[in-house]
């Protein structure tokens, strides 16, 4: 019983935090502020021949 | 930091519209953060439909990360190699825009298509990825080739065992829809090398992929096209050299007559689709199978009668669910790739809600003041354009030109009838079946607006179409000549460049119309006028 209750509790908090994740916009706010700009800077690191 | 500009109370009114998400007003535009086209908050869509909401951008993300965990050093290195790749990062924030103000019966007809064309892209990128020379060669390296972008995958479902892909679909076409700046970022590639800014911008982003060395490559040949228009052919030497490794690997033009509904023409195109089937077989080593192909261009004819189902429902009903920007891709999408399994999935979801919404008489779209067709070639970066002129103004966008296209049932009881509707399948592709081969066929708008019962026409001004813009002064005429029966609104963008025609420039020519000449309000004062210019 003890586990079942554990295990709807934990479920509970997963699907709290995701649902916070997602009505926050905080998974598109990392990949535009954090992930992309990163990316970005990598990118435009690397040297390439235009040549057409 | 952001603010509620109107308050829960004041946009809800009572706990009964808070729980439905059946408020009066949605207020959409209050959600946006300053100069972007960003979130600050996901839509409250009432109890049922946000959760809804929910567990769809869940499986998003589980679909998407799908695509990592098939091969995650692989997919890492291709982060790693491919600007273009990153821009698929931004699939949900694409997806929120497109499914802006849905509800119900809406909301599922909508999430339906959009998993389909997630899941699609997903499968189509890692058969691009693990066959990709650049990321190290594999055994699927030679039973993958490229097609060019408008050229539908159709033949390739004789050879069971190889894959084909539209490989400027995904690497440039797709840029704009998920990050406007990265399609100007390409067509800056393109333009730094000499080729003249103001012609079509997606030739240009196709070019400026080419130039920057990032099309994957895979196959031993590959097969280009001459469709939808000269603008696409202008970019074949580029291509040619960034494809084919500066002709390393045999390319075959696979093209198809301008004028497509001359009788002459027709037995060209037929004759042109066995040449390309004959290079196939001598490049592939293999016979051509009759029997896989014909099973295909079933399934292919099996979504098209969906697609004519539905569009009967939209032509005499208010019973329509999908919304304007998805149905529109939707469809769009399809004829890139023919009747696989993603589309003939999500065609039989979408029709039984369809039917449903007919039973019933469930009328999704409850703000509709005028009923519209979109004509011309839409923006990709201001693609969700239409949907924000239904939130906006009420104005809901039946039908478009673009997906009026290739939706003729094929004939498989013989193989010369069926070669002869392929023919004209293959030559009616999306920004073409309409613009070119005589006026006849930009005109038919007239027509196609009266068969969808619609009272007013959004005319899509793409700048830097030069076809289009040769039309201009026909257009006009004929506009003047329409004007009672229909309202007329030029609607400018410019395909691939958001700095050529901002987003907004789009939406302040809807607004003075609408404000003007029709002195109608807005049903949703917050979307009029905004700023998103610093958004993707």
């Amino acid at each position: 019983m003890k586990l079942i209750f554990k295990a709807l509790g934990l479920s509970g908090a997963a699907i709290a935090l995701l649902f916070s994740v997602y009505y926050f916009n905080l998974d598109m706010k990392l990949v535009r502020f954090v992930v992309v700009p990163l990316l970005d800077k990598h990118y435009d690191s690397v040297q390439r021949e235009h040549v057409l | 930091m952001w603010k509620r500009k109107i308050s829960i109370r004041e946009q809800y009114g009572t706990l009964g519209h808070f729980l439905r998400g059946d408020e009066p007003c949605h207020y959409l535009g209050q959600r946006l953060i300053e100069g972007t086209n960003f979130y600050a908050r996901r839509e409250w869509r009432g109890v049922r439909d946000t959760t809804y909401a929910f567990v769809h951008w869940a499986k998003l993300w589980v679909t998407m990360a799908g695509l990592i965990a098939r091969n995650p050093v692989r997919m890492a290195k291709a982060f790693w190699k491919y600007r273009w790749l990153a821009a698929y990062l931004g699939t949900p924030m694409m997806v929120d825009r497109w499914l802006d103000g849905d509800r119900g019966m809406t909301l599922r007809a909508d999430t339906a298509a959009v998993e389909c064309m997630v899941a699609d892209t997903v499968n189509a990128l890692w058969k691009m990825l693990r066959a990709d020379r650049n990321l190290g060669e594999t055994k699927w390296t030679d039973t993958t080739i490229t097609f060019d972008y408008t050229l539908p995958k159709h033949i390739i479902y004789g050879f069971p065992g190889i894959e084909a892909m539209n490989i400027p679909q995904y690497c440039a076409f797709m840029m704009p829809l998920l990050r406007k700046q990265l399609g100007c970022y390409y067509i800056d590639q393109a333009i730094s090398c000499g080729i003249p800014g103001e012609m079509c911008t997606l030739p240009l982003l196709e070019t400026g992929v080419a130039v920057e060395d990032e099309y994957p490559d895979f196959g031993d040949c590959w097969l280009t096209t001459n469709t939808p228009c000269d603008a696409n052919m202008m970019d074949n030497n580029a291509m040619w050299r960034a494809i084919s490794n500066d002709g390393e690997k045999a390319v075959h033009p696979f093209t198809m007559p301008l004028m497509y509904d001359d009788p002459t023409t027709r037995e060209l195109g037929v004759h042109e689709i066995y040449d390309a089937i004959e290079f196939l077989e001598k490049q592939l080593g293999r016979k051509f199978d009759w029997d896989a192909f014909k099973r295909h261009i079933e399934n292919t004819n099996t979504f098209n009668r969906g697609s004519l189902e539905r569009w009967d429902v939209y032509a005499n009903t208010n019973n329509g669910p999908m919304n304007p920007v998805v149905q529109g891709m939707w469809r769009i999408y399809f004829y890139q790739q023919g009747g696989n399994q993603y589309f003939l999935k999500a065609n039989k979801k979408i029709l039984k809600i369809f039917e449903k919404c007919v039973r019933r008489d469930i009328q999704p779209f409850s703000h509709v003041r005028h009923r519209a067709l979109a004509w011309s070639c839409g923006s990709t970066y201001n693609a969700n354009v239409i949907l924000w002129l239904y939130n906006c103004w009420g104005v809901l966008t039946v039908i478009n030109m673009d997906s009026l296209t290739g939706h003729n049932l094929v004939d498989t009881s013989d193989e010369a009838l069926m070669m002869n509707d392929l023919a004209d399948w293959y030559a009616r592709t999306p920004m073409r079946t309409h613009t070119v081969g005589g006026n006849r066929h930009l005109m038919q708008m007239w027509e196609t607006a009266e068969k969808f019962n619609c009272d007013m026409i959004i005319m899509y001004d793409d700048i830097g179409c030069k076809g289009m813009a040769g039309a201009q002064g026909l257009l006009e005429e004929e506009m003047r000549r329409h004007s009672d029966r229909f309202h007329i609104v030029w609607l400018p963008h410019s395909l691939m460049d958001c700095r050529i025609v901002p987003s907004s420039e789009g939406r302040k020519a809807v607004n003075q119309y609408m404000q003007n000449v029709l002195h109608e309000e807005p049903i949703d004062p917050t979307l009029v006028d905004f700023d998103d210019e610093l958004g993707w």
